[in-house]
């Protein structure tokens, strides 16, 4: 059975920004200049970046400290006004209270006094590094490198500011002089798979991280970075396992429990992020990052109210300080609640409301619309609204399938492929598009092109189940049964069955010439869909079965038999690609 | 600022005007040019013109005369101090405390201002001077550090705590030996009624090297918490010795040493340690101590990694792990001392084990290769 990509409810999940975690640099040396990270990734490719958020200090309460120690350091400089070391600390004091412009003073009367001191050296460029001054930074580590060539905290630190430059060649050339020295720091290790992820090499990445780890196994900031490099490597159970661990070490660690449950979220374990994040949202109510996740874990488990309760109590908190893209998806995600539960008015105001907000921001509430549109069998106004997104967002190829797709109902197959095939020839197709083009062709009958598309996309996608299963699917409409046999059996283990990889294998059966166990697999495809909710599709799979038993039947001569099959098939009424037309196209056929 | 200095320097110009103290101390002349620049006391050097030693009396500063709670600690000190009466590494008080009171008077107000004070030993500098002149080798800082823990056993073996270490607080005298000095918020564990004020709402001592259980204030459930908490003190102290700078500033950031105080002050007292007892192992894990080695050539490298566990064990963030016995400590200082001593035997030492390992291990895979080959034969 052929896949098609007609589109049904549950593809509609909460809309998440793309996989985004912080990263904070383990506190294992204090010298070393470190500035927060981000690791997202889009698409396919991991983005790290070094966010330019320097510390603004203290928050309120640790004023009182602050000024204790910087008196104390300060007291020293004035009873010792020559000492270079005096001037330093009152420098460092003045920088940890977040006073950078006069720890930069005191900083720089140090180094007057005493040009190579090493403390006034580093934490002035530290400073520099806060200040976003990164050039007076490395210079002064440059400098400072001359006089104590066996720094690793110098060493890393430029290592880190040549990261911030994706001078990568450079970073590692720093790193590899830092590992030299000592192989037993866990910072060097953390730095190059920092710098593996932002290079794509994940598993060299994570092989650093897990040095780093195994180096200082109480660090929690390493293990929350290992985590992220496995939920970059889609390994979400060693992701979760990680993040579990930097959560022990450090409870209630924010950017922790965020990526923990998101990687829960994405291992389909809702029930389990739904815990944690109750807990968290009580305990901390203004966090609206968990708040957000925790409304998605409440889509997940059919809480629908729960989740739009959530999302409007972040969108109160966040009040006009939030960013239009952000509001936008909260809005789109209130709108995914309710057509969740079948409100689709309700939800098409939600979307129509994210459109407002922020027409670009994504192209998830334009195609939500369009379902809404086809589900109440308004074509027209659905091609009306996905041709509106398709000039939005012209390389989203998700617009342009849901496009394809409404072609394909107002049975328009020459629009329908029109549309898909230009990312087939500029090599840019994701396996759905493979695979929903593969669908067009087969359905028009051009198996050839249709084959060739597969093939393409199973190049490119080797593994894709969609992919395999419809060039299988296509290989048997021309009568290749031995190819068939052998595309199937590439199929990766561990794949779950879904209805129409089993019809697919039905009628593998059948060509086999095991009629028993191929309808049996059909019936079972069957019923798989019903259990699924798509009933649509488990009469689809019935009528291409009575199709192909009829088309059986006709091989082996018995004419009778074929006839019943093909009334069996006609009596099934379905409004979207229908086999009714092949069926009548057999029976004409028996008739002459 | 300027008014409180004028205040201090008509101050000090009294008390040298004073002539001869208690029938003994004469040419009364300021330490420095503000008197000690202590906020709570004035510092006068003197003649003793019994033993004519100079001497420092340390005057209560009148300004803070109101405050019960320095007040008490002024007097406390040589209560504390005569506990120690003729034993080395402590600050001897040398004559019981005196007093005066002098008459100012402003327009038609006339005040008499009184002026306590108790005489002790005089100092020639103290180890914060010497770390900020950088004037002590890595033997020397030992050495150092070894007459300081040696001072703190000492009043520790008499259950008291001086709950106020730090390098200004070790005095060196003209002889170079150390004192332990400013006893003004130490404690007498033995005696129960030796707290001053039912609870406290910062730490007594200097903020810089007080212990995050003093910061948490478990002093206020149990006073002999403030025991471990004078072994972090040391501890912070062996890491300023040898890198130049205080440990506190690289260690915690503000916002924790604030969040700890204000957090564990609202915790009811009875389940104060049990509660601070549940974080504080996290906390340890989330503020790893420093590498001495971070902060550039601190000390010749065959000691820094016993220098480094050394600090750590005593600074450690929580206290139920922390170095608490004398005998390691000297054990360990005298190892040191003994590395520097012997810098090139102990490199050959070391060399020589490292072939011997290497030997044995080489031994130990020819064997086991030959183990193997007779298996599969």
């Amino acid at each position: 059975m052929i896949m098609t990509s007609t589109g049904q409810k549950d593809q509609f999940t909460s809309s998440t920004p793309d996989p985004r975690f912080d990263v904070t640099a383990p506190s294992i040396n204090p010298l070393v200049a470190t500035l927060p990270i981000v690791v997202t990734k889009v698409k396919d490719m991991v983005e790290v970046s070094c966010t330019n958020e320097p510390s603004t200090g203290a928050r309120t309460g640790a004023e009182g400290v602050l000024e204790q120690l910087s008196n104390e350091a300060k007291k020293d400089t004035l009873r010792f006004p020559q000492s270079a070391r005096a001037h330093a600390n009152f420098g460092v004091a003045l920088a940890k209270a977040g006073r950078l412009e006069e720890a930069v003073v005191e900083l720089e009367t140090a180094l007057s006094l005493e040009p190579t001191d090493y403390l006034a050296g580093v934490t002035l460029a530290r400073v520099y590094v806060n200040q976003a001054n990164y050039e007076k930074a490395r210079s002064l580590y440059t400098h400072l490198l001359d006089h104590y060539p066996s720094s690793d905290s110098l060493l890393l630190s430029l290592a880190y500011l040549s990261l911030r430059d994706n001078d990568f060649a450079a970073a590692e050339e720093f790193l590899e002089s830092a590992l030299r020295l000592s192989k037993k720091n866990a910072f060097p290790f953390f730095l190059l798979g920092v710098i593996c992820l932002q290079r794509g090499n994940i598993h060299r990445a994570i092989s650093a991280l897990r040095e780093a780890a195994r180096l200082d196994l109480r660090s929690a900031s390493l293990h929350h970075t290992l985590g992220v490099a496995y939920a970059m490597a889609r390994d979400f159970e060693r992701a979760a396992r990680a993040f579990r661990m930097a959560l022990a070490l450090a409870p209630g660690t924010a950017p922790s429990l965020h990526a923990l449950c998101d990687v829960l979220l994405q291992q389909r374990e809702p029930a389990c992020a739904f815990k944690l994040l109750k807990q968290r949202v009580e305990s901390h109510p203004t966090d609206i990052a968990a708040r957000d996740l925790f409304a998605r874990a409440c889509i997940d488990l059919g809480k629908y109210s729960r989740a739009r309760s959530e999302f409007e109590a972040a969108l109160r908190l966040a009040g006009d300080d939030m960013p239009p893209a952000l509001l936008a998806r909260f809005r789109a995600n209130i709108g995914i609640a309710f057509l969740r539960e079948g409100k689709d008015r309700a939800a098409e105001a939600q979307f129509r409301l994210a459109i407002e907000i922020a027409p670009r921001w994504s192209s998830a509430p334009y195609e939500a619309l369009g379902y809404i549109a086809v589900q109440a069998e308004d074509l027209e106004k659905a091609k009306e609204i996905l041709e509106h997104a398709k000039e939005l967002f012209r390389d989203s190829q998700a617009v342009r399938r849901f496009l394809s797709v409404v072609f394909g109902l107002l049975g328009r197959y020459d629009l329908a492929i029109a549309e898909l095939q230009e990312f087939w020839d500029r090599r840019t197709a994701e396996s759905e598009t493979y695979c929903f083009l593969g669908f067009l062709y087969e359905w028009t009958e051009d198996y050839a092109t249709a084959l060739r598309a597969l093939s393409d996309g199973r190049k490119r996608f080797p593994k894709s189940p969609k992919i395999i299963n419809n060039l299988a699917y296509t290989y048997l409409m021309v009568g290749e049964v031995e190819r068939a046999r052998s595309v199937l059996a590439s199929l990766p283990r561990g794949i779950e069955p879904h209805p129409e990889l089993v019809a697919t294998q039905g009628l593998l059966r059948l060509w086999e010439g095991n009629h028993q166990t191929g309808i049996s697999l059909y019936e079972k495809a069957a019923r798989m869909a019903s259990e699924a909710g798509d009933n649509s599709l488990a009469k689809r799979v019935r009528q291409k079965m009575h199709l192909e038993i009829a088309r059986a039947f006709m091989h082996k001569g018995d004419a009778a038999a074929a006839r019943i099959e093909i009334k069996r098939g006609l009596s099934l009424r379905l409004d979207t690609y229908s086999y009714r037309a092949k069926l009548e196209h057999l029976l004409d056929q028996l008739t002459a | 600022m300027a008014a409180h200095d004028a205040e201090r320097e008509t101050l000090l110009l009294t008390i040298e005007g004073q002539g001869v103290l208690c029938g003994r101390f004469e040419d009364l002349r300021r330490l420095g040019t503000d008197g000690g620049g202590g906020c709570f006391s004035l510092i006068i050097t003197a003649r003793d013109s019994t033993t004519g030693d100079r001497v420092a009396l340390k005057f209560f500063h009148p300004r803070h005369l109101r405050d019960q709670y320095r007040w008490q600690c002024f007097q406390r000190e040589p209560t504390v101090l005569r506990l120690f009466a003729g034993r080395p590494d402590i600050l001897q008080c040398l004559a019981p405390p005196g007093d005066f009171t002098v008459p100012f008077s402003n327009g038609s107000l006339t005040l008499d201002i009184p002026f306590a004070f108790y005489p002790v030993e005089l100092a020639s500098s103290d180890a914060n001077a010497m770390i900020l002149a950088d004037c002590w080798d890595a033997k020397q800082k030992f050495d150092a550090f070894r007459a300081m823990c040696r001072a703190v056993q000492r009043i520790h073996s008499q259950r008291v705590v001086h709950r106020d270490l730090k390098p200004s607080n070790f005095l060196i005298m003209p002889n170079g030996t150390f004192r332990l000095s400013d006893f003004g918020v130490a404690r007498d564990l033995s005696d129960p009624s030796g707290a001053l004020i039912p609870a406290y709402q910062a730490p007594p001592g200097d903020l810089g090297y007080a212990a995050p259980e003093i910061m948490a204030s478990l002093h206020d459930v149990d006073p002999s918490f403030a025991l471990g908490a004078d072994m972090y003190s040391l501890g912070a102290i062996l890491f300023e010795l040898f890198t130049r700078t205080p440990l506190v500033l690289h260690l915690f950031d503000a916002t924790t040493l604030a969040e700890l105080g204000q957090t564990m002050n609202t915790v009811n007292r009875s389940l104060r340690v049990q509660t601070y007892d549940a974080f504080v192992g996290n906390m340890a894990a989330a503020h790893p101590l420093p590498r001495m080695s971070h902060f550039g050539n601190v000390a010749p490298s065959c000691v820094l990694p016993l220098l480094d566990s050394l600090y750590q064990g005593l600074a450690a963030i929580d206290y139920r792990r922390r170095l608490s016995d004398f005998n390691k400590i000297f054990s360990t200082i005298n190892t040191c001392i003994w590395m520097l001593q012997h810098e090139d035997a102990y490199r050959r030492l070391k060399a020589l084990r490292a072939r011997t390992r290497e030997a044995l291990q080489q031994k130990r895979s020819a064997l086991l290769a030959k183990n193997s080959m007779r298996n599969s034969q």
